[in-house]
């Protein structure tokens, strides 16, 4: 295309244009872009453009600009750019090196104003985050009312001197503090909708752990648990689920002072996502009629089934040397 | 149960919600004929059942609502429904009254309202 032609077409074209040799340095600009700077072909010539670019954005501008050009690489780029008000505008800028009978001639490049757009972008990058915020907020107060609850069942607790009605509410309080664990964990996640299984597991076996006097007993909890997420719908009932069956453990397995091991497992298998946990405590009795299966405990083993249920789940129990729940996660 | 006062079918999702439903149904004198988690299932066993009673909440598992396993059952038989929902919303309220409801209840459902509901017919 004669040279004449180029520029005839380059000039009228509805974007920005600049061509550069192969020395780096721009030599033709089109009326568009001296219209948009007010500056002429020879204020822009060289590096003249780049005296244009924000001062926050020049550094990779021309980074992006001269890595690009050492590679004959295609490069696009948003930076800001003086216009002949004064006012800076964000622009696309697409470049691509050119060749002349298989040399190579240098680069063209063509620039959009998108300034609406990224502002419009922004906006909305602000509203999310906002909303992040908000919800974390949220998950902060659910956390401190759980807590609150926890608290006042506490202190219903202190009242009464009735060791069953007592119980009830430890009880009460345990599956209160499961939930709590889960939105403990939601406020320091990256994820506003799923939490890390293994963290959580953690946090909830410690603190039913603690709340069953473990530093004066001799049972440890064994905790293993793969690194996967978990949506906190399902992740709060996982959590109960795990509170019954780590306190079933804990207060039946062992008695008399035994000591012994609770371990909880987590994680993918063959089957699927499975939940297990087991001890090494005493088991249960083959004959269902010899358990020592008070309302209390009846009550927990109707929530484990529900839970399991919910989660469209089958559980199963094993005893032998001691007791064993698998969970397969539907 | 002989003495029953009707038949009612739960259509919860989640276990804990149908459980305080269930005890509270029993406890006011009807019976339980099952308990779904789905609109198919809904459907399924308001089929086998014949329930005079729905309780029916609105969000389910699936795909579906709560109105369109209303809506299924009630092409071969009418049974009351009475829904439970967790949200107040004008949609939710709209939604719900394309169905011809017998009465909407709002979580958290006060037992003495749930009993007066099943106890109008």
């Amino acid at each position: 295309m004669p040279e004449v032609m180029f520029q005839e077409l380059a000039d009228h074209a509805p974007v920005m244009v600049w061509r550069a040799g192969t020395d780096k340095l721009c030599n033709w600009f089109n009326h568009l872009w001296l219209d948009f700077t007010g500056r002429t072909m020879e204020q822009e010539q060289g590096y003249g453009w780049a005296e244009g670019v924000h001062p926050d954005d020049l550094d990779a501008c021309v980074a992006t600009y001269t890595t690009a050009f050492g590679a004959r690489e295609k490069f696009s780029m948003t930076y800001r750019l003086r216009r002949h008000d004064g006012a800076y505008r964000w622009l696309l800028d697409n470049g691509a090196p050119y060749f002349k009978g298989g040399m190579f001639a240098g680069y063209f490049g063509t620039c959009v104003d998108v300034t609406e757009q990224r502002e419009a972008h922004d906006l909305v990058v602000a509203a999310l985050a906002e909303r992040d915020v908000l919800l974390r907020e949220v998950y902060h107060r659910v956390k401190n009312n759980l807590q609150q609850i926890d608290g006042l069942i506490a202190i219903e607790r202190e009242t009464l001197s009735d060791p069953d009605a007592r119980h009830a509410l430890s009880s009460l309080s345990g599956r209160v503090r499961a939930m709590g664990a889960v939105h403990q964990r939601l406020i320091s996640s990256d994820s506003l909708v799923e939490i890390s299984v293994g963290g959580f597991m953690s946090d909830l076996c410690r603190e039913i752990g603690r709340s069953h006097n473990l530093g004066k007993r001799s049972i440890s909890l064994d905790v293993q648990v793969d690194d996967s997420k978990i949506h906190i719908e399902r992740a709060v009932i996982v959590g109960l689920l795990v509170n019954e069956l780590v306190t079933n453990a804990l207060k039946h397995a062992f008695p008399d002072g035994r000591s012994g091991v609770v371990s909880v497992r987590y994680g993918k298998q063959a089957a699927g996502t499975v939940l297990e946990v087991a001890d090494n405590g005493v088991g249960l009795d083959p004959d269902p009629d010899r358990n020592d299966v008070d309302a209390g405990r009846h009550l927990g083993l109707r929530l484990i089934e529900g839970f399991a249920d919910q989660l469209n789940g089958t559980i199963e129990f094993a005893s032998a040397g001691g007791t064993r729940a698998r969970l397969v996660l539907g | 149960m002989a003495s029953s006062k009707g038949k009612v079918l739960i259509v919860e999702d989640q276990f804990l919600a149908a459980e305080f439903l269930k005890i509270w149904v029993e406890a006011y004198g009807f019976e339980v004929c099952g308990v779904a988690k789905s609109a198919n299932r809904a459907v399924e066993l308001a089929s086998q059942h014949m329930p005079d009673y729905v309780l029916m909440d609105m969000r389910l598992e699936g795909d579906r609502d709560g109105v369109d396993a209303a809506l299924e059952i009630s092409q071969t038989q009418q049974p009351r429904f009475i829904y439970c929902t967790g949200s107040s919303e004008p949609s939710t309220m709209k939604r719900i009254a394309e169905d011809h409801p017998f009465e909407i209840l709002i979580k958290p459902i006060n037992h003495e309202d749930l009993g007066a509901a099943l106890l109008r017919a």
